[in-house]
């Protein structure tokens, strides 16, 4: 898969996770790859970009006597959700139209 | 591996490919372990089960933002650019002070070479004179007794003698002090030459 448009799913597949409630890296990790591949090395920097863009924010709890990192969906992120569905809704499209035509070129 | 270890690894590749925000993946990274670690993972498996360093550092470096990468490069080029610069500035300036420093350095070296004569002129003065007092020594004693004969006084005589004794005491006073004081010198001179050569050369 392109690496940019692998990029793009991901980003889209945390922020749906976040969408469920806030969540720490370990179990992003977890909850993702049940359906896509993801390691921690490569969530990290999806991490960071949707901070910087601010469609997640980060806060610190303890946890265990440590400190842990949670991630929160802002609303910055939830609208990047549903134009990410919109914009997947259109290529949809154009998926269906380019199987049509190849059958009926075949036929 | 240990988490310790793997840790301060990572950070240490990570510096050499300078990533920014190297202590918020360390951070990251701890917080995986130690995240599966309380997942029931031994530390050992817990490390061995993240991607390999290398790979890290991969993604890491393809992270980079588009903006940091060109202000590298730029800023590498740069560097280059002024090295290569700096070379042929050194180069026009060598070329174009040639009636400048050519004089200067000629003038050095006469001046450098004019002090050594002098001080071994210096050196061989003081010691001829030293070695004529000696001949002078030799000369009156063997001369007394022809002093007696000729002039048959004893006063003339004891002059004689008396001169040769003095002028030998004087070259034995003076002979190892001379000696001493050349030497040292010489080390000096030595030293400071080899400084100059070292200053110059490296």
């Amino acid at each position: 898969m392109d690496s940019q448009f692998r990029r793009g799913i991901l980003e889209a597949c945390v922020l749906a996770v976040l969408e469920r409630g806030e969540s720490y890296g370990y179990q992003l990790v977890k909850d993702i790859s049940e359906f896509i591949e993801i390691s921690e090395s490569t969530l990290y920097p999806i991490l960071k970009r949707l901070e910087q863009t601010e469609q997640l924010e980060v806060f610190s709890q303890e946890h265990n006597g440590r400190l842990r990192k949670y991630y929160r969906i802002t609303d910055a992120g939830r609208r990047k959700i549903s134009e990410l569905l919109d914009e997947w809704a259109e290529i949809i499209k154009v998926y269906q139209f380019i199987v049509k035509e190849r059958n009926e070129g075949n036929d | 591996m240990t988490k310790e270890e793997f840790l301060k690894t990572l950070k240490s590749e990570l510096e050499k490919q300078s990533i920014s925000n190297i202590e918020s993946m360390i951070e990251y990274y701890d917080e995986m372990i130690c995240d599966r670690m309380e997942d029931g993972m031994s530390e050992e498996d817990a490390v061995s089960s993240m991607d390999s360093i290398a790979e890290i550092v991969h993604e890491a470096v393809l992270d980079k933002s588009v903006p940091a990468l060109v202000k590298e490069r730029v800023k590498k080029s740069r560097e280059r650019a002024e090295q290569n610069g700096h070379g042929w500035l050194w180069i026009t300036i060598a070329v174009l002070g040639f009636p400048v420093w050519f004089p200067l350095l000629l003038t050095a070296f006469i001046l450098a070479l004019t002090f050594f004569i002098v001080f071994w002129v210096l050196v061989a003065t003081l010691f001829i004179v030293i070695i004529s007092l000696g001949i002078a020594a030799v000369a009156c004693f063997v001369a007394t007794p022809f002093v007696f004969l000729g002039y048959l006084s004893y006063q003339s005589a004891l002059v004689s003698l008396g001169s040769a004794f003095l002028l030998a005491g004087i070259v034995v006073l003076l002979w190892k002090p001379c000696i001493n004081l050349f030497k040292k010198t010489g080390v000096l001179f030595g030293r400071f030459v080899m400084a100059c050569k070292r200053k110059i050369f490296g």
